[in-house]
C-alpha cells in the first residue's frame, strides 16, 4: 500500500477527489433540512413558583375537588338553597372584606378567594360561616370548597414566610 | 500495522481516566460536541454500536432519534441537541442493560474495533488479556505494546525496502513501465467465473475467527427479519480492478502474463505473483489485494420482484441472506441502512478514512453508471451509506416525520411477475395541537404505471391527495396501485407532504392574530377597536370581555377533556396573580419582591398560566397580546409538546413540580 500512496499522480488524484468530495459534503449540508420550527420545552426557562402554596398540599387537596362524596340529605338542601338565590346559575354566594365565596356552574363547586390576612384564619371565618347556615363539616368538605389566593394574601404570606395549603380546615 | 487503533483504544482509556466513562459524553456535550481528535473514540463507538447489532440499532432509532434515522453527530446538529444528553444516557443505559460486557471503555473499544475486522486475532488476544488487568496497569501495559510493534514496524518496513530495492533496479517506488509493457499489460484479463480462491490455512483460519466473533456479536442482538428472497434469485457479477499494483509493475511483464495466465486457469480473483510468497512485503501486497474485495452486483434472477422500499436496513436484510459472506454483507450495506449487517473491513473503513472516502466515490462513479444501466435503477434512487449528508432524508426514509405530522409508506412486498398489481399505502398522522389540513404527494416509480387511487389524482406520475381536518393522533390512509410493467426496478420512497395548522375555535371566542402593535393603539383581525397593555393594566387579554370561570371550564375542556380540572383547580391558581385573571401580569422585579426570584423574560409574566413569550420571545403564548383563549390552547400545546401522551410535559410549570397531577388512565 505504500508504493501505492507514493505515486505523485495518484496522491494528486486523491487530493482532487477530496476537494470534490468536500464541495459536495458542502452542498448537503446546506441542502439538507432543519428541524428548528418547534418550540423545545426542554430550554424554555422555568418561570419560579411565584405562590407561596405548600409542595404537595394543592395535589391532596385536589384528591378531595376531583372525587366529593355524596352529600348528606340535609346538606345537599342547604346546598340547593345557596344555588336557588343564583338562580341556578354561577355567581357570588356570600362575601366578606376577607374572602369572597362564588359558585361556578360548570365545575359544580363553590371557590373562596382569601383577599386578605392570614388565609388560615379566612379559611376558619369561611368554614364557620359556611356551618352557620346549615352544613356539616362532611357539606363544606364535599360541598366542593375550594380555597385560592388573592395578590394581596400571596404577600402577606411571602411577606410573613408563610405557605398556604388550601385544603379546608378539618378535610 | 494496527497502531492507529491502538492508539484509539489508549485515547478511550484516557478519556475514561480524565471524565469517569459517561461523565465523559456529558463532558463532550457540555463543550458542543466538537468533533477533535478527542471525541473520535467516543463517536466511532456509538456508531459502531449502532452498526454493530440489529437491537442496538432499533433501540437508538426508539429511544435517541424518535424514529428519524441519524448518527450522533446528526444529532447533535439537530432540533434534538438540547436533549442530547438524556438520550444518550437512556440509550447507553439499554446498551448496558443488555450486555454487560460493553461496559468500560475498552471493552467499548474492542467491540467496536473488531466488529470491524481492524484487530488480528493475535492483538484481541492480547487486548483481552490487557481487559483482565487492574485499570490503573491497563495504559502502561498497552503502551508498552505499541512500543513494541512500532519498533516491529520499523523493523518490517526497512527490510521490505531493501528486498524491494535489490529485486528492480530503478526502486520499487520509481519503477515505471513503458508504453509497450503497459499495452502488454492491459491484455491481461481474468476470467471471473469459476471457484473461489483456495485461501491459505492461516487466512482461512483468520476468516473463519473473525466470522465467529461477528456471529458471536450479532447474537447479542435481537433476530433480524426472516428473509423473502434467497441468494438463487440473484447473479453475482464480480469486477476486478483493472490498474496494477506497483508491487505487479516491478515484475517483468512477462511473469505477470504467465501469471494472469495461472491464475485464469484457476480461477483466482486476485491479481498477485504465483508460487509461494517469498517476502513479507509481498505478503502484505497480498494481503491487502485481499481485503480490497471486488465490486459486486446483484440482478434479479427469481421470480419475484425486489420490491422493497428504499430506505432503511430492511432492504438489505430482507434483500440479501444472512449467509451471505461478511464481505458481501459489508458492500451491499451501502445500499441501505445496514441494519442486519455488521459491515464488513471494508465497508467500515470507507465510512471512516478519508482514504475510504476517496475509494468510495471512485467506486461510485464507476459503478453508478453501470447500475443505472443493468438494472433501470430509478434516475432519482440515492444509493448511500447511513447518515452521509449527501442522502437527502426526504428520499431515503420510509417513516417521514415533517414537523408535526409523520408520514409512513408501505407497499406491497412482492409480486411475481410483470402485469401484477403493487398497492402502496400512506398513513398521515398529524401529532400537532388543534387540526391540520395536509397535501400529500408521491411518485409512480419507475418500471411501473399508474393503475388507480380512489381518493388521489395521478399526474404524469405524480399521485397527491388532499387531506382536511386532520385530528391530533388519528392517522388517515390513502392509497394507489401501479401496475408492473418491467421484471427488475427498486422503488424509492419518495412520499411528501406539507400541511398547514388550523387554529379551532372554541366557545365564547374565536381565532386572533397578535395586535401589530403593543400598546393602546395596537389592533388586530380579531378586536379591531385595539388592545390595552401593559402597563396600562388594561383588559389585553380579555379584549371583548367574554371570560367567565365558566367560560375558562369550557375552553378547558375543549382543549384538554383529561385534566381540564386539575389545570383549573391547581395549575392557574398555583401560577397567575391575580388568579383567573387573563390580564394577571408581575414584572421581574415585582416578583423579586415577593418571592426573592425574578422573572427570566425581562418583560415578566403575564396571563392565566406565566407563560409569557415562550423561547426567546419567539412564541406569544399568554404574553400580552394573547386573549384567554388562546392561552387556554398555547398551554395546553405546551403541555402536549411532551410525544409520550402518558407523561405530559407539566415540569413546565413549577405549580404541577411543586403539586403534580393525579395519574389519569
Amino acid at each position: 500500500m505504500n508504493t501505492l500512496f507514493a505515486s505523485k499522480k495518484i496522491v494528486i488524484l486523491i487530493i482532487v477527489l477530496a476537494i470534490i468530495f468536500f464541495i459536495l459534503l458542502v452542498v448537503a449540508l446546506f441542502l439538507t433540512p432543519s428541524n428548528k420550527s418547534q418550540p423545545n420545552p426542554t430550554t424554555t426557562a422555568l418561570i419560579p413558583g411565584i405562590n407561596p402554596y405548600k409542595p404537595g398540599a394543592a395535589s391532596k387537596d385536589f384528591e378531595r375537588l376531583n372525587n366529593p362524596q355524596p352529600l348528606s340529605e340535609p346538606d345537599a338542601q342547604i346546598k340547593q338553597k345557596f344555588l336557588n338565590t343564583l338562580g341556578n346559575k354561577s355567581g357570588q354566594v356570600h362575601q366578606t372584606d376577607k374572602y369572597d365565596i362564588q359558585y361556578v356552574k360548570a365545575a359544580d363547586q363553590f371557590m373562596i378567594e382569601i383577599f386578605q390576612g392570614d388565609p388560615e384564619i379566612a379559611k376558619k371565618e369561611t368554614v364557620d360561616w359556611l356551618k352557620s347556615q346549615g352544613l356539616s363539616q362532611a357539606g363544606v368538605c364535599n360541598l366542593p370548597v375550594m380555597f385560592f389566593l388573592s395578590q394581596d394574601a400571596s404577600t402577606y404570606l411571602k411577606t410573613n414566610n408563610k405557605q398556604f395549603d388550601p385544603t379546608p380546615p378539618g378535610c | 500495522m494496527y497502531l492507529e487503533e491502538l492508539q484509539a483504544v489508549l485515547d478511550a482509556i484516557q478519556l475514561v481516566d480524565d471524565y469517569h466513562g459517561k461523565s465523559a459524553i456529558k463532558e463532550l456535550v457540555k463543550t458542543r460536541f466538537v468533533y477533535k481528535d478527542n471525541v473520535k473514540p467516543v463517536t466511532a463507538y456509538i456508531n459502531s454500536l449502532i452498526k454493530f447489532s440489529p437491537y442496538f440499532y432499533d433501540r437508538w432509532v426508539k429511544t435517541v432519534t424518535q424514529g428519524k434515522e441519524m448518527g450522533p453527530r446528526k444529532l447533535w446538529s439537530s432540533a434534538f441537541k438540547d436533549s442530547f444528553q438524556i438520550r444518550l444516557d437512556q440509550f447507553l443505559e439499554e446498551c448496558y442493560a443488555n450486555q454487560p460486557e460493553l461496559k468500560g471503555v475498552l471493552g467499548h473499544a474492542i467491540a467496536s474495533y473488531t466488529s470491524s475486522n481492524r484487530f488480528s486475532p493475535e492483538q484481541l488476544a492480547y487486548l483481552r488479556q490487557i481487559q483482565s488487568l487492574p485499570p490503573e496497569s491497563q495504559r502502561s501495559a498497552i503502551v508498552d505494546y505499541i512500543k513494541k510493534e512500532q519498533a516491529k514496524d520499523k523493523k518490517r518496513k526497512a527490510e521490505a525496502k531493501k528486498r524491494d530495492l535489490a529485486l528492480h533496479p530503478k526502486g520499487i517506488y520509481g519503477a515505471k513501465l513503458t508504453p509497450e509493457e503497459l499495452e502488454e499489460l492491459r491484455k491481461v484479463s481474468v476470467p471471473i467465473t469459476g471457484p473461489a480462491i483456495n485461501k491459505s490455512a492461516a487466512i482461512q483460519t483468520r476468516e473463519a475467527e473473525q466470522a465467529a466473533l461477528i456471529q458471536k456479536l450479532d447474537n447479542l442482538g435481537q433476530p433480524l427479519p426472516q428473509t423473502t428472497h434467497t441468494p438463487a434469485e440473484m447473479e453475482v457479477i464480480h469486477t476486478e480492478p483493472k490498474s496494477p499494483t506497483s508491487r505487479q509493475a516491478t515484475m517483468p511483464i512477462s511473469q505477470i502474463r504467465a501469471q494472469a495466465q495461472n491464475l485464469a486457469s484457476r480461477g483466482r480473483q486476485i491479481l498477485r505473483p504465483a508460487g509461494p510468497i517469498a517476502s513479507e512485503a509481498a505478503s502484505r501486497v497480498g494481503v491487502a489485494a485481499i481485503r480490497i474485495q471486488p465490486v459486486k452486483q446483484v440482478k434479479n434472477l427469481g421470480s419475484y420482484f425486489l420490491n422493497q422500499l428504499l430506505p432503511g436496513g430492511r432492504n438489505s436484510a430482507s434483500f440479501f441472506t444472512r449467509s451471505s459472506s461478511s464481505i458481501a454483507r459489508g458492500i451491499f450495506g451501502f445500499a441501505g441502512r445496514g441494519v442486519g449487517a455488521a459491515p464488513s473491513l471494508l465497508g467500515r473503513s470507507l465510512l471512516t478514512t478519508p482514504a475510504g472516502w476517496t475509494i468510495c466515490i471512485l467506486l461510485a462513479l464507476v459503478a453508478l453508471p453501470i447500475l443505472f444501466s443493468i438494472f433501470n435503477i430509478n434516475d432519482n434512487a440515492t444509493l448511500c451509506p447511513p447518515w452521509l449528508p449527501t442522502c437527502p432524508t426526504t428520499g431515503l426514509a420510509s417513516t417521514l416525520p415533517q414537523g408535526s405530522l409523520i408520514l409512513v409508506k408501505t407497499g406491497t412486498d412482492k409480486v411475481s411477475g410483470i402485469g401484477q398489481d403493487i398497492t402502496y399505502t400512506l398513513t398521515v398522522t398529524y401529532t400537532g395541537s388543534g387540526h391540520a389540513d395536509a397535501d400529500i404527494t408521491d411518485q409512480v416509480p419507475a418500471g411501473t404505471q399508474f393503475k388507480e387511487s380512489v381518493e388521489g389524482k395521478n399526474n404524469n406520475g405524480t399521485v397527491s391527495w388532499t387531506l382536511t381536518n386532520l385530528t391530533p393522533n388519528q392517522p388517515k390512509t390513502v392509497s394507489f396501485i401501479v401496475t408492473t410493467i418491467k421484471d427488475t426496478f427498486w422503488a424509492v420512497n419518495k412520499a411528501s407532504a406539507t400541511y398547514k395548522v388550523i387554529t379551532p375555535s372554541i366557545p365564547g371566542g374565536g381565532p386572533d392574530l397578535p395586535p401589530n402593535q403593543e400598546n393602546c393603539a395596537g389592533k388586530s383581525d380579531f378586536f379591531p377597536n385595539g388592545y390595552k397593555l401593559k402597563p396600562d393594566a388594561g383588559n389585553f387579554g380579555d379584549p371583548g370581555c367574554t371570560m367567565t370561570r365558566d367560560g375558562l371550564i369550557l375552553a378547558l375542556q375543549k382543549a384538554d377533556p383529561v385534566y381540564w380540572k386539575y389545570i383549573f383547580d391547581v395549575l392557574i391558581p398555583g401560577e397567575s396573580i391575580p388568579k383567573y385573571n387573563p390580564n394577571s401580569h408581575s414584572t421581574q422585579a415585582e416578583l423579586k419582591a415577593a418571592i426573592g426570584v425574578g422573572s427570566p423574560d425581562p418583560d415578566g409574566v403575564w396571563g392565566l398560566f406565566s407563560m409569557g413569550r415562550g423561547k426567546n420571545g419567539q412564541a406569544p403564548l399568554d404574553h400580552g397580546d394573547v386573549n384567554w383563549q388562546n392561552q387556554v390552547i398555547n398551554a395546553v400545546a405546551i403541555k402536549n409538546l411532551s410525544k409520550n401522551k402518558a407523561n405530559p410535559f407539566w415540569d413546565y410549570w413549577q405549580a404541577a413540580r411543586d403539586n403534580p397531577p393525579p395519574i389519569i388512565p
